[in-house]
C-alpha cells in the first residue's frame, strides 16, 4: 500500500517500506518472500503472533505484535485476516481516519456479496483491530538499493528453462501456509493409517509401529487429516512450533 | 529451363547423383521433410496446406516413408503435439496455414519457450474475416514475436532446401529454436516447377541426427518450459531467446556454405536482384518476388534503374544484410503483402528502422500495401510505385503513409460486386 497526497509514481513492488505487515510469522523465515528485505531504521514491524517475538531485528526497526488471528477466530469464527490486517494498516499509516476504514470494509465486503452480518463482524474485528495500535506515521519514497547495470551473457543450450534437479519441492517450506496446526494424540492414535492415507501433500509418514508423524515444515494445515481421523485423535492447534 | 522434364538424372559438384522432379511447392516441402527422416509428423487437414500431409501419409502408408503420423483434433492440440514430441529428441514436420496457425498460435511461443526445434511449414493465406483462399503473409507475420525463425521462400526449389536449412539452424546448439518456413498457398503451394531432389546421402550428411538437449525420457524427468515467478528470471531466459535468434544469422550463413558447397545452391539471408547499380530498390518477400523481379527487367528497359531486394530470413532479421544493399540507394520501396490495420505496412518500419542511423540512408523510404488476399500485382502498380517514391524525392518530401497499389479496373470490378451485394 502507498499513500501520498501529491501523485504517486511508483508501481509495484515496495523495496523500502516503512510498515511491514507479517500475517503469518512462519513468513518472517521465508526465503522467498524476505518480508525483512528493504526494511532500514525506523521502519515498523508489525507481525499477526500472540507470543512475545523472539526476533531480534538486526536494524533498528520498531517491532509490534498483536494476536490478530485470536481475535479474528473472536469475531468471525475463521481465520480470516484481511480486513483485519487492513485496520491495523490503516492506523499505522496514521492517515486513514476510522470512520474512512469502516465506510471501505462495508463498501469492499458488499461488493463480495457477503451478508450484512458476516460484514458487521469484519467491521467490529476491523474496529478492535485498529484500537489495538498507534499510528506512526509514513516516510518517503521507496528507493531500490542501487546497483549497476550489466550485460547478459548468452548461455548457448545452458541458458534454457529446463529443471533437471528433481525433488526440489522439499525446497519450499509450505508449512509456512499453515494458520492451524494438526497434532496427534498419541493416547487416542490406534495407529489406523487413515491420516496417512488422506494427507493430499504426502505430509505424513507412519513409524515401524504404524504411529503418524507429521511433517510441518510442509505440512499447510489443511485440516484432512483431522476430518478424516476416525478416533478423533488429531487436535487443531494455532501456533504450533512453526519452524 | 523450365521444360517439363519428370525425371532426369545428372552429377553434382560431389559426383552424387540428383534427380530433376516438376514438383509442387507443397509436394517439395513433403519431400525435404522425407529426406529429413523426420520421426514424427502431427497433421491437420486446412486449406492450402492439406496437399503436403496428404502427400506424407501416403507416403508413409505405402511404407516408403518411416516416420509415425497422427492426424490430431485440431491445430491447437496440433502445435503442443509437435512442440512436446520435439522436447523428447524427435525430428518433428508439421504443416498449417493461416486460421489454423493463429489457432495453435498460443502455443508457438511455448514451444519457442521450451526451446524445442522443430519445422513448421506454414502455407500462407490471408486472415478472415472476409474469408478467402488466397495468400498474403498477415498470417506468417502474426507470428513474427514468437521466437521461431521464420525462412520466406519463393520458389518451389527454395522451399524444399529452405526446410532442410531450418532444420540445420534450428537444432544447432547455439540456437536451439523452432522454425517456420513460409511459402505462398496456390502461387507456390500447388504451382508445379522444375526441383532438384537431393541425393538422401548428401542429406544424412548435411542433416546429421538431431542430438537434444535435457529430452524428456521416460525415467529422466525433467521440468521443460518452468514457471519463472522471478521476474528477472523470465527476462534473462527470453532475452537468451533473442540472443539465441540473432546468433542463428551466422549459424544460417555458416549453413548456407556448407549448402552450397554439396548441392550447389545459394542461400543468404536476402537475395538481391540488379540492386548494385540501382537508384531505386523494391523490397519484397516470397512468391510475389518473382512477378516483382520480372517488373524490374521491363522497367529497366524503360530506364528506370531499379532492382529488387528479397527478405529471405524475417526472422533473425537480417539488419546487416539489408544495410549493406540499400544504403545510399535514392529510394526503397517496401512492399507490404500484409497490412497492420492502423498503420500500415508490418516490414516497412523494420527495413526504415535498419537504415536510419546511416549518414547515406536512402532519401525516401515508400511504405507500399499491395497484393493483400493474393490480388495480383501489375506492372503498372510497381511501376507507379517507383515514380511516387522518385517523385517524393525528388521533391525532398516523405510519404504521408502507406500507399496501397490497386487498379482502375479492380475498383470497377469491386463496384459491381458491391452492387450485387446489396441486391440493387
Amino acid at each position: 500500500m502507498r499513500l501520498s497526497d501529491s501523485p504517486i509514481l511508483e508501481r509495484g513492488y515496495i523495496f523500502n517500506p516503512s510498515h511491514v505487515l507479517v500475517t503469518e510469522p512462519s513468513l518472517l523465515f521465508d526465503p522467498t518472500v524476505k518480508p525483512l528485505e528493504g526494511m532500514t531504521e525506523g521502519s515498523v514491524l508489525f507481525v499477526n503472533s500472540s507470543k512475545d517475538m523472539l526476533l531480534v531485528p538486526s536494524r533498528k526497526v520498531c517491532l509490534l505484535h498483536r494476536d490478530i488471528t485470536g481475535l479474528a477466530l473472536k469475531y468471525i469464527g475463521r481465520d480470516i485476516l484481511s480486513a483485519a490486517m487492513g485496520a491495523v494498516a490503516c492506523k499505522l499509516s496514521g492517515l486513514i481516519s476510522l470512520q474512512s476504514m469502516v465506510d471501505s470494509i462495508e463498501e469492499e465486503l458488499a461488493e463480495l456479496g457477503l451478508e450484512p452480518d458476516v460484514i458487521e463482524k469484519n467491521v467490529q474485528l476491523a474496529k478492535e483491530c485498529y484500537s489495538s495500535v498507534e499510528s506512526v506515521g509514513l516516510r518517503g519514497l521507496s528507493h531500490r538499493p542501487s546497483h549497476k547495470v550489466v550485460e547478459v551473457q548468452y548461455l548457448g543450450e545452458n541458458g534454457i528453462p529446463d529443471l533437471l534437479s528433481m525433488g526440489n519441492t522439499v525446497l519450499r517450506k509450505t508449512g509456512s501456509w499453515r494458520v492451524l496446526t494438526p497434532i496427534v494424540s498419541k493416547d487416542l492414535c490406534t495407529a489406523c493409517g487413515i491420516c496417512y492415507t488422506y494427507c493430499p501433500e504426502g505430509c505424513i509418514s507412519v513409524d515401524e509401529q504404524g504411529y503418524p508423524s507429521i511433517n510441518y515444515d510442509n505440512c499447510k494445515g489443511c485440516m484432512v487429516c483431522t476430518i478424516e481421523c476416525p478416533r478423533k485423535a488429531i487436535k487443531i492447534e494455532r501456533e504450533a512450533p512453526w519452524s | 529451363m523450365h521444360d517439363r522434364v519428370s525425371k532426369k538424372g545428372y552429377k553434382n559438384r560431389e559426383g552424387g547423383s540428383m534427380v530433376l522432379k516438376m514438383l509442387t511447392g507443397s509436394q517439395a516441402v513433403a519431400w525435404a521433410a522425407r529426406l529429413a527422416r523426420v520421426d514424427y509428423i502431427p497433421a491437420y487437414p486446412i486449406t492450402p496446406q492439406t496437399e503436403i500431409i496428404e502427400t506424407l501419409s501416403e507416403w508413409i502408408r505405402k511404407g516408403e516413408m518411416e516416420a509415425t503420423f497422427v492426424q490430431m483434433e485440431s491445430e491447437h492440440s496440433l502445435l503442443t503435439a509437435a512442440g512436446t514430441a520435439a522436447a523428447t529428441g524427435a525430428r518433428v514436420f508439421t504443416a498449417t496455414s493461416s486460421q489454423g496457425l493463429l489457432y495453435g498460435f498460443e502455443m508457438l511461443y511455448s514451444i519457442a519457450g521450451w526451446r524445442a526445434p522443430l519445422v513448421l511449414v506454414n502455407v500462407a493465406r490471408a486472415l478472415a474475416a472476409p474469408i478467402t483462399l488466397e495468400p498474403d503473409h498477415n498470417d506468417v507475420l502474426a507470428a513474427r514475436d514468437s521466437g521461431f525463425l521464420q525462412f520466406h521462400a519463393e520458389n518451389v526449389q527454395e522451399a524444399l532446401d529452405l526446410v532442410l536449412l531450418a532444420y540445420r539452424v534450428a537444432e544447432d546448439h547455439r540456437v536451439l529454436l523452432p522454425a517456420i518456413v513460409n511459402m505462398d498457398g496456390f502461387h507456390l503451394s500447388f504451382t508445379r516447377e522444375q526441383a532438384e531432389l537431393p541425393e538422401q546421402n548428401a542429406v544424412d550428411q548435411f542433416l546429421p541426427e538431431y542430438r537434444p538437449i535435457n529430452p524428456i525420457r521416460a525415467s529422466e524427468p525433467v521440468a521443460k518450459g518452468i514457471p519463472v515467478l522471478i521476474p528477472p528470471l523470465y527476462s534473462f531466459f527470453k532475452y537468451q531467446m533473442h540472443m539465441a535468434s540473432r546468433i542463428a544469422l551466422n549459424v544460417f550463413r555458416e549453413a548456407a556454405k556448407e549448402f552450397e558447397r554439396m548441392f550447389s545452391r545459394i542461400y543468404a539471408p536476402v537475395e538481391e536482384y540488379m540492386v548494385d547499380d540501382a537508384n531505386t530498390v523494391i523490397v519484397m518477400s516470397n512468391s510475389f518476388a518473382s512477378i516483382g523481379k520480372q517488373a524490374v527487367n521491363v522497367l529497366r528497359d524503360e530506364g528506370y534503374k531499379v532492382g529488387l531486394l528479397r527478405m529471405r530470413l524475417f526472422r533473425p532479421f537480417p539488419t546487416d544484410d539489408i544495410v549493406k544493399s540499400l544504403r545510399g540507394k535514392r529510394c526503397v520501396v517496401v512492399i507490404d503483402q500484409n497490412i497492420s490495420v492502423g498503420k500500415g505496412g508490418i516490414t516497412h518500419p523494420e527495413i526504415a528502422e535498419a537504415l536510419y542511423h546511416l549518414e547515406d540512408r536512402p532519401n525516401v523510404i515508400l511504405p507500399v500495401v499491395a497484393g493483400l488476399g493474393g490480388k495480383s500485382i501489375s506492372l503498372e502498380e510497381f511501376r507507379h510505385a517507383v515514380r511516387v517514391a522518385e517523385r517524393l524525392a525528388s521533391l525532398k518530401a516523405g510519404p504521408d503513409g502507406p500507399l496501397l497499389l490497386f487498379r482502375e479496373d479492380e475498383a470497377a470490378l469491386v463496384e459491381s460486386l458491391l452492387k450485387t451485394a446489396s441486391g440493387g
